[in-house]
């Protein structure tokens, strides 16, 4: 871990390219350690490209990223130790473990010490029922199943949490209880948060530093109440911003 | 050291991850049934032909899917995300994945032992028995070879499109066995269709471990045979971990045009080598796949005038099967079994037969006792036998007897030392000599059948091996269900 950067990310040109199509132009932006940060953008607009990049999911076709001072393309397994990835669609793809067996899994690549007493300690943090542990996820909700994702995310105490789309799917009292959440866990766990979503309510709510992308590009970046005072006055200059680019 | 601790982890992981699958338990007792089922079934014939081409060939070759299915699968769903989000070395990945198959492989190699020690138990280590306990390891490895490669190919949120191209390459390998026996049977081995059957790893490794099905000439050399099997196995394998490692990301192609020119020549060159310049001198005659007497020539369509009834028992309607026992069930091995053994001189009724004197000889451990009086008889005891359509026995003129003399002589059958637990078919001479009356020299009677035996405890032993396993899966498929349920 590289104790030399006051940055969790740090992005200087990042490219990613799919063939012809520019997915992520030229992003650079940093991001202090220990802020929950809003990354806004439209459907398609490069956010989901940009963390998968970050991850370690995606090699970028140019620029460099960091992660606490570690290069993604060169030190993935370093980068690896230290995020947390909370998708919108993961869960579904182990819907015959139960959280137990899948959170166990990941103790164990983890080499965590203690790892039954680790995932009932993380289940436990995200709140998920203890009579629904032992089932198949499959049969769990849209929100049980974000939960053990965000307990997965946690495994390891990431230095950086990516959570993309995280409360897409979930009605109106899971998002919110899933927002309760996340703000406690960046208190409580002082983990990075990179929180990417399109939901500029959500982004608001919980983020007080953002960037905005716009196919591709970042089109703001700077405090969250700098874009309005309320929320219609935030989506209005977004809506601004969105369109005026390209 | 660090690598192995990661490698083995990530394999214990994986490999309880891999029945967890909704119906994996279920899934492997189907299979297992399937396979059992086909053993005990197996025993009422014989049993290397029918389920040991099955279980020892076709099966493992049903790894190229499952290997695909296995590899892309967490690409498909997306479970990469989760585990090289984690500090996960795709190397150590893949190796893990690459031993959780080569352990199902071998589960399912230890799978199929109760089956075989039931049958060696009866009738030995047969040499076609031999050369499947090497092909089937051989052809697991190179099954989870290839699959392995095309389960690597194959990016994308479907899982139709490698295990599909998995089965049509299964398909492919399995089709090219019988069509490389045919074409070798007519001595077409080294026709370029002959060379197109080499593209299967299966045919290679037969040919290389110098073993036939039902061709008769093998291979004299087995060098370049061998040499491009590793080209397949080996190949498939490196070409995998170069592209997974080096082409591709996590779930994305990476790969640079000169790197796509690569994977193609590769695949191209592992397509072509071994069908360019695996040998194709089909010289020496194929070793015998076990000790079954060679009498094919026997069960032709022609029939045979002599039939094998229960004591006492009428002949047959439709008579006569070169098969005496065709239409009842076979005789037990190392049992006596008591027979009437009915000969059908070709003898109208109209002429009297007098001092028959028989001699039967069963072969290959058939023993056959008769009644002594019966074998010698001044005056036989006949029995009148119609025949309709002219079906009788040909007589010394040509014509079929319509009315004809029947000799009935009590039998005692006691088939020994089978070279299969099931459709041992053992042969049976005849021959008889008898008087007619007006007539100055003897007639004689000569016919060459077989009686169908097999070992009659075995389908029960045979059910009983092949169950265990199976019950077993359902068991655990039960387990899990009350336990996640």
């Amino acid at each position: 871990m590289s104790p030399t950067t006051d940055y969790a990310v740090e992005m200087d040109g990042i490219t990613r390219r799919f063939g012809d199509f520019v997915a992520v132009d030229q992003v650079t932006l940093k991001i202090p350690k220990g802020h929950l940060y809003g990354f806004l953008g439209l459907n398609g607009a490069g956010k989901t490209t940009t963390i998968r990049v970050l991850t370690t999911l995606l090699p970028p076709t140019a620029g460099v990223a960091k992660l606490w001072g570690h290069d993604v393309v060169k030190e993935p397994l370093a980068v690896r130790r230290l995020v947390g990835l909370v998708s919108d669609e993961t869960s579904e793809s182990q819907s015959t473990w139960t959280a137990r067996e899948y959170l166990s899994y990941f103790a164990r690549l983890r080499h965590m010490p203690d790892p039954r007493d680790q995932v009932e300690r993380l289940l436990d943090q995200v709140g998920l029922d203890v009579t629904f542990r032992g089932k198949l996820m499959g049969t769990y909700s849209t929100g049980m199943k974000r939960r053990v994702e965000i307990a997965r995310a946690l495994m390891g105490h990431p230095k950086v949490l990516f959570l993309d789309e995280p409360t897409r799917g979930l009605d109106l009292p899971a998002k919110r209880e899933m927002w309760s959440l996340l703000r406690r866990l960046a208190v409580d766990e002082n983990v990075t948060t990179f929180l990417s979503s399109h939901d500029s309510h959500e982004i608001r709510s919980l983020c007080d530093e953002i960037s905005v992308i716009a196919r591709g590009r970042l089109v703001y970046t700077g405090a969250t109440h700098d874009l309005g005072a309320d929320l219609d006055a935030f989506e209005e200059c977004l809506i601004r911003l969105l369109t005026n680019q390209g | 050291m660090t690598m192995a601790i990661s490698v083995a982890t990530l394999y214990a992981e994986e490999l309880k991850a891999t029945m967890r699958g909704r119906f994996a338990w279920l899934g492997a007792a189907v299979i297992l049934l399937a396979v059992g089922g086909l053993a005990t079934v197996g025993t009422q014939d014989t049993w290397l032909d029918g389920y040991g081409i099955i279980a020892y060939g076709l099966v493992p070759l049903g790894f190229i899917p499952v290997a695909a299915g296995m590899i892309a699968s967490p690409r498909a769903n997306r479970f990469v995300e989760c585990v090289f989000t984690a500090p996960v070395n795709r190397r150590d990945w893949l190796a893990a994945k690459f031993l959780v198959l080569v352990t199902l492989a071998a589960a399912y190699y230890m799978a199929l032992v109760p089956m075989m020690l039931v049958y060696t138990w009866h009738v030995g280590l047969p040499a076609l028995l031999q050369e499947f306990l090497i092909w089937t390891p051989g052809l697991l490895i190179a099954s989870i070879a290839v699959g392995t490669l095309i389960g690597v190919l194959f990016i994308g949120r479907s899982l139709a499109a490698p295990t599909g191209t998995g089965m049509g390459v299964l398909l492919a390998y399995a089709g090219l066995i019988p069509l490389q026996e045919l074409m070798v049977s007519q001595g077409n081995g080294a026709t370029r269709s002959g060379h197109l059957t080499l593209a299967s790893p299966a045919v290679l490794l037969k040919n290389a471990l110098g073993f036939t099905l039902a061709a008769s000439s093998i291979p004299a050399t087995t060098r370049l045979t061998w040499i491009s099997l590793l080209v397949i196995v080996i190949g498939a394998l490196a070409l995998a971990a170069w592209v997974f490692l080096r082409a591709q990301g996590v779930e994305t192609w990476e790969a640079t045009r000169r790197q796509r020119w690569t994977i193609a020549i590769a695949i191209a060159a592992m397509i072509v080598l071994p069908v360019m310049f695996a040998d194709t001198n089909y010289d020496n005659p194929a070793p015998h796949a076990n000790n079954a007497p060679a009498i094919r020539g026997l069960f032709s369509r022609a029939g045979t005038s002599m039939a094998l009834v229960p004591p006492g028992g009428k002949p047959p309607l439709r008579c006569c099967s070169t098969i005496l026992n065709r239409d009842e069930w076979p005789l037990g091995t190392d049992e006596r079994t008591a027979r009437d053994l009915l000969l059908l001189l070709p003898v109208e009724t109209t002429n009297r037969v007098t001092d028959l004197h028989t001699k039967i000889a069963g072969e290959v451990g058939l023993n056959v006792t008769a009644d002594a009086e019966a074998l010698v008889q001044a005056a036989p005891r006949l029995e009148m036998r119609t025949y309709a359509n002219d079906s009788g026995p040909a007589a010394a003129d040509g014509h079929h007897v319509v009315t004809g003399w029947m000799v009935r002589i009590p039998v005692t059958l006691d088939p020994t030392k089978p070279w299969d637990i099931g459709g041992d078919r053992y042969p049976l001479t005849v021959t008889a000599t008898y008087q007619i009356a007006g007539e100055n020299l003897p007639r004689t009677f000569s016919a060459r059948a077989a009686v169908d035996a097999q070992v009659s405890s075995a389908i029960y032993e045979m059910g009983f091996a092949a169950s265990i396993l199976p019950l077993f899966c359902i068991g655990c498929a039960l387990v899990r269900w009350r336990r996640t349920r």
